[in-house]
């Protein structure tokens, strides 16, 4: 069954990054012959035009693809300020958009990544095109929901763009609340990264990893045995998994890859360890690292490296039995958007190498675009191993009956 | 009344129809009983209401008891040190209540707590750990928490109470332990029980222990099903969320109702009556030095412990009971005076907190008095409707403004109007109870004797009954600002780019793991809510002596 589900998967997606190969050949053709670089803000000594391939490995399929490299060449417009620079889209599109947007004149982005996270990206933005006011609010997943639900349902959009977790964008394109976008910097990006109608693109990675505490556990387990030890039971803090959120789908997610016999096993030997839940998944880290727990299992890997980085005794890992499961956090233009050029002028400038460059400079942040210049990459942080993106929309259908799975096998009792 | 009825009546109603609808507010669907029949059948429903009833009883009990002692203390006692010790509560009623949850959740923690690593350094590694994670420690922490709000409702009884009463049983030959039991405590029962009451409710719709201590425990209670239903759930359970709360509201509104029936003799708790008073101050001798000693232990555990321990951490990178003055870091706090929102936040905070606040406190007495003073049919329906949106989890009430006040074309979603609407919705009944056990213990024959003497209605109000609330208004204010202030349910839901407010700035920070950011904020919250607070107090001290140097001779 899993060999079945991971074909049909390979196939599809053999057949999706097809396309954006041949997609992203021709455009990088055009580029050569005379499309600009990316949008701005390139140290001026990496000014020169320059080709780069790469390849990444997402689930089992491999993809490559050759575009111009992070660092290309600058064109100034002649608008007001706006030096603006591209990578895969026209130069003239932009400042098409760019000129609508100035009518448009502001822009509301609602997001759940931190304040401190995009504020860099606004500030760029709102240097390149100052004559559009990038204001972000930001909320729980929950709240945002609430907020735009209700906005659009009174017929008052508020908002332009929305940007959270994978399995949340999922729930509103499935109940209509998104709108359709397909930037053209999406050729640079992997199939399964982005909604192949544009409804969702990529914003930041999210790499799960499992994380223990140095003090207490001198040997980091290495395997999902170490794991499910008995000297553990009352040790282990995990996402709870019956909220049907991210935790329901990533381990839905994982039985479609490890088999249902084996994820079975795993799962109902961790729920006999008694293993305490955490709403949320940042709660986890901070368990581990201040010694309520040994291991947390599982958390956010950006949690992780951070706590790491400031000197908290606390070390990722990933058992070699399982896969590595990554989501994202995406954004989407909302329905009725009131500010739509600059909305698509905004998912542009993210998905582009400076934009994602941004962030994947930021302590810690991963980029989704392969390639860029950034300090974190999800790939660096698990050399060799695959990742696989949850959830698929499938498994977000699957959410109240995986619930009931798990409780069945002792979770939350 | 009529301010007050839409206030209140037209968020419930969009919150009472979304429980009987089977989509989303403004979406598709249809008229069910579903969601109220889902809740009925749940099978966690029985453990649910057990667990909260015990967690709400518990807590409202010690609350009470931690109270009515200090408020007793204070105000009726030589105990040295009382007028300023009097403060203290307001100082915790300054720190969130997620600050108080994570102090203890490091002070007890069965592994990492200081307390328990203290306990073990001491008996040795097999001594008895106190477990947070448990319904006493949910309780203990609620309990404690919660008495600063209590005694804040009782203390002005105390303060204003006549002391003939107890001259008569001491004449009669009662002591001191007598006369405090049989009169002092029976005469201010009203505002004991009514404060009971209000924080029983209060403590129903807490969710900061139940979902950081509680569900970690494996101890779910009422309200930490609704949050979760809400908070943590997407789509959110908005149906289930709002059968549970409706089933709320009737329970509410019977507690009420038996209330008002108890004290609706009034005159029989009025102790301020036409005669001048001076409460009496109890000469406790030597036994002073015990009940300051006392007093000083309240202040440790109510506040300087919480507060030193998250002073703690916000120098800290990471917790380590065994290194508790290594490492320090000014990070924290260098980070947090970088956040991008945080003064528009705390001018936000207080302009809006203020604002709300000064709508309490100008309608609420009003309302109480009408109720409690108009015989006219159906006034005292004011009082209940003042009282409903206390049945209401703030996060659900707040999705009821968000459903009601976004459908008006008035256009104030968005602005920081809907935010100071919130507040002052949200906080009304805390307010209300708040005047209407004091507006009880005002004797009627006050006002009777200001109209025998000429003075028209207004004019009694004004130098009779305005005087007499002044004590309780100064009160109120500081407390609605000070809950205002840190509300959070509501506020996320209702912000908008640049009407940020301080508490979703912290909640930000929490729920993002920036936990040392997060105790380094609160800090400087406190610090500020702090200065804020005195100065009121100290215009409020001013403002009396120019008044009573003004009625001199």
């Amino acid at each position: 069954m899993p060999e079945d589900y991971m074909k049909r998967k390979i196939t599809r997606r053999r057949a999706i990054s097809a396309t954006g190969k041949t997609a992203i050949g021709a455009v990088v053709g055009l580029g050569v012959g005379g499309i600009a670089g990316y949008l701005g803000g390139i140290s001026s000594q990496q000014a020169n035009t320059v080709t780069k391939t790469f390849t990444q490995q997402v689930g089992a399929a491999t993809v490559t693809a050759t575009v111009p490299g992070p660092t290309v060449t600058m064109a100034q417009t002649v608008t007001r300020t706006a030096t603006v620079v591209s990578t895969l889209t026209p130069l003239s599109e932009i400042q098409q958009k760019y000129e609508n947007a100035k009518r448009e004149r502001e822009l509301l982005v609602y997001g759940s990544l931190d304040v401190e996270d995009f504020t860099p990206l606004q500030r760029s933005f709102n240097s390149k095109f100052p004559d559009v006011q990038v204001q972000y609010l930001r909320g729980s997943p929950s709240e945002l929901y609430n907020r735009i639900k209700s906005e659009i349902g009174a017929k008052r959009p508020t908002a332009d763009i929305v940007i959270m977790s994978l399995p949340n964008i999922l729930q509103m394109k499935s109940e209509g609340l998104l709108d359709a976008y397909k930037s053209r910097e999406l050729l640079a990006y992997p199939g399964r990264f982005f909604d192949d109608r544009g409804f969702w693109s990529p914003v930041v990675m999210l790499p799960n990893a499992s994380v223990v505490n140095t003090r207490l556990l001198a040997t980091t387990p290495q395997s999902i045995e170490d794991v499910l030890q008995a000297t553990n039971r009352g040790q282990i803090i995990m996402h709870n998994l019956l909220q049907g959120t991210a935790s329901t789908f990533m381990w839905g997610q994982m039985k479609n890859i490890i088999g249902e016999t084996r994820w079975r096993e795993i799962l109902e030997r961790l729920a006999a360890l008694k293993p305490v839940l955490n709403n949320s998944l940042s709660g986890v880290t901070q368990a581990v690292r201040d010694g309520q727990y040994r291991i947390g299992f599982i958390a956010y890997l950006h949690d992780i490296m951070k706590s790491a980085e400031e000197g908290a005794p606390v070390r990722n890992f990933w058992v070699s039995e399982l896969p590595v499961m990554v989501t994202i956090n995406a954004g989407a233009l909302l329905k009725d958007t009131p500010h739509r050029n600059a909305a698509e002028l905004m998912m542009d400038y993210i998905l582009s190498a400076e934009g994602q460059s941004i962030f994947g400079n930021i302590s810690v942040r991963f980029p989704t675009r392969p390639g860029v210049n950034a300090k974190y990459s999800a790939e660096a942080a698990f050399p060799g191993r695959r990742l696989y993106l949850y959830p698929d929309e499938e498994i977000v259908a699957e959410a109240q009956s995986l619930v009931q799975t798990f409780r069945s096998m002792g979770f939350g009792t | 009344m009529a301010v007050v009825g839409l206030l209140v009546l037209f968020p419930i109603s969009s919150l009472i129809a979304g429980s009987f609808w089977s989509g989303y507010p403004g979406y598709p669907g249809e008229w069910t009983l579903k969601n109220y029949l889902d809740a009925f059948a749940d099978p966690l429903l029985p453990t649910l209401f057990i667990n909260s009833l015990v967690y709400a009883g518990g807590a409202s009990l010690l609350a009470t008891l931690l109270a009515v002692f200090y408020a007793f203390i204070t105000a009726r006692t030589d105990t040295p040190g009382r007028g300023l010790l009097s403060y203290l509560p307001y100082i915790d009623l300054m720190t969130p209540a997620l600050l108080t949850n994570i102090a203890w959740i490091y002070l007890l923690h069965p592994r990492v707590g200081l307390i328990n690593n203290f306990i073990g350094q001491v008996f040795g590694p097999d001594a008895p750990v106190l477990n947070i994670y448990s319904l006493p420690g949910m309780i203990f922490i609620t309990g404690l928490n919660t008495s600063s709000l209590v005694y804040i409702g009782i203390q002005a009884a105390f303060k204003s109470m006549n002391p003939e009463y107890e001259d008569v049983s001491r004449v009669c030959g009662a002591g001191i332990r007598r006369t405090t039991f049989s009169v002092t405590l029976k005469l201010t029962m009203p505002a004991i029980l009514s404060m009971t009451l209000l924080n029983f409710i209060i403590v129903l719709e807490v969710f900061e222990t139940p979902s950081m201590i509680g569900l970690p425990a494996n101890i779910p209670v009422f309200m930490s099903t609704i949050y979760n239903a809400v908070s943590w759930s997407i789509p959110p359970k908005t149906g289930q969320a709002t059968a549970l709360a409706v089933i709320l509201l009737m329970i509410v509104l019977t507690f009420t109702t038996v209330y008002r029936r108890y004290t609706a003799r009034v005159e029989r708790y009025a102790v301020i009556t036409g005669r001048g008073y001076q409460p009496n101050v109890i000469k406790l001798g030597k036994w002073r030095y015990a009940t300051f000693l006392l007093l000083m232990v309240y202040a440790a555990v109510l506040i300087v412990l919480p507060i030193s321990l998250v002073l703690l951490l916000s120098f800290k990178i990471f917790w380590d009971p065994n290194n508790l003055f290594g490492d320090f870091t000014l990070k924290n706090y260098v980070e947090v005076l970088n956040h991008p929102h945080l003064f528009t936040a705390i001018i936000n905070s207080t302009l809006f907190s203020a604002a709300a606040a000064s709508i309490l406190v100008f309608l609420i007495p009003i309302v109480v008095y009408l109720s409690r003073r108009v015989k006219a049919r159906g006034a005292s329906v004011v009082e209940n409707v003042a009282m409903m949106p206390q049945a209401y989890p703030g996060l659900v009430l707040a999705l009821g403004l968000l459903w009601g006040y976004i459908t008006l074309p008035i256009g104030i979603y968005g602005t920081a109007a809907i935010l100071v609407i919130a507040y002052v919705t949200r906080f009304m009944p805390h307010v209300t109870r708040l005047f209407s056990g004091v507006v009880v213990q005002i004797h009627q024959e006050l006002e009777e004797s200001s109209r025998v003497c000429g003075s028209g209605f207004m004019s009694s109000i004004r130098r009779i009954v305005l005087p007499l609330l002044r004590p309780a208004m100064v009160g109120a204010w500081v407390y609605a600002f000070i809950v205002s202030f840190r509300e959070l349910s509501a506020s996320v839901l209702l912000v908008a780019p640049g009407t940020e407010v301080i508490s979703v700035l912290l909640w930000g920070l929490w729920i993002n793991g920036e936990d040392r950011q997060f105790a380094a904020a609160i800090m400087i919250l406190v610090g500020i809510l702090a200065l804020i607070i005195s100065t009121v107090l100290l215009i409020a001290r001013l403002i009396r002596a120019r008044v009573l140097l003004a009625r001199r001779p």
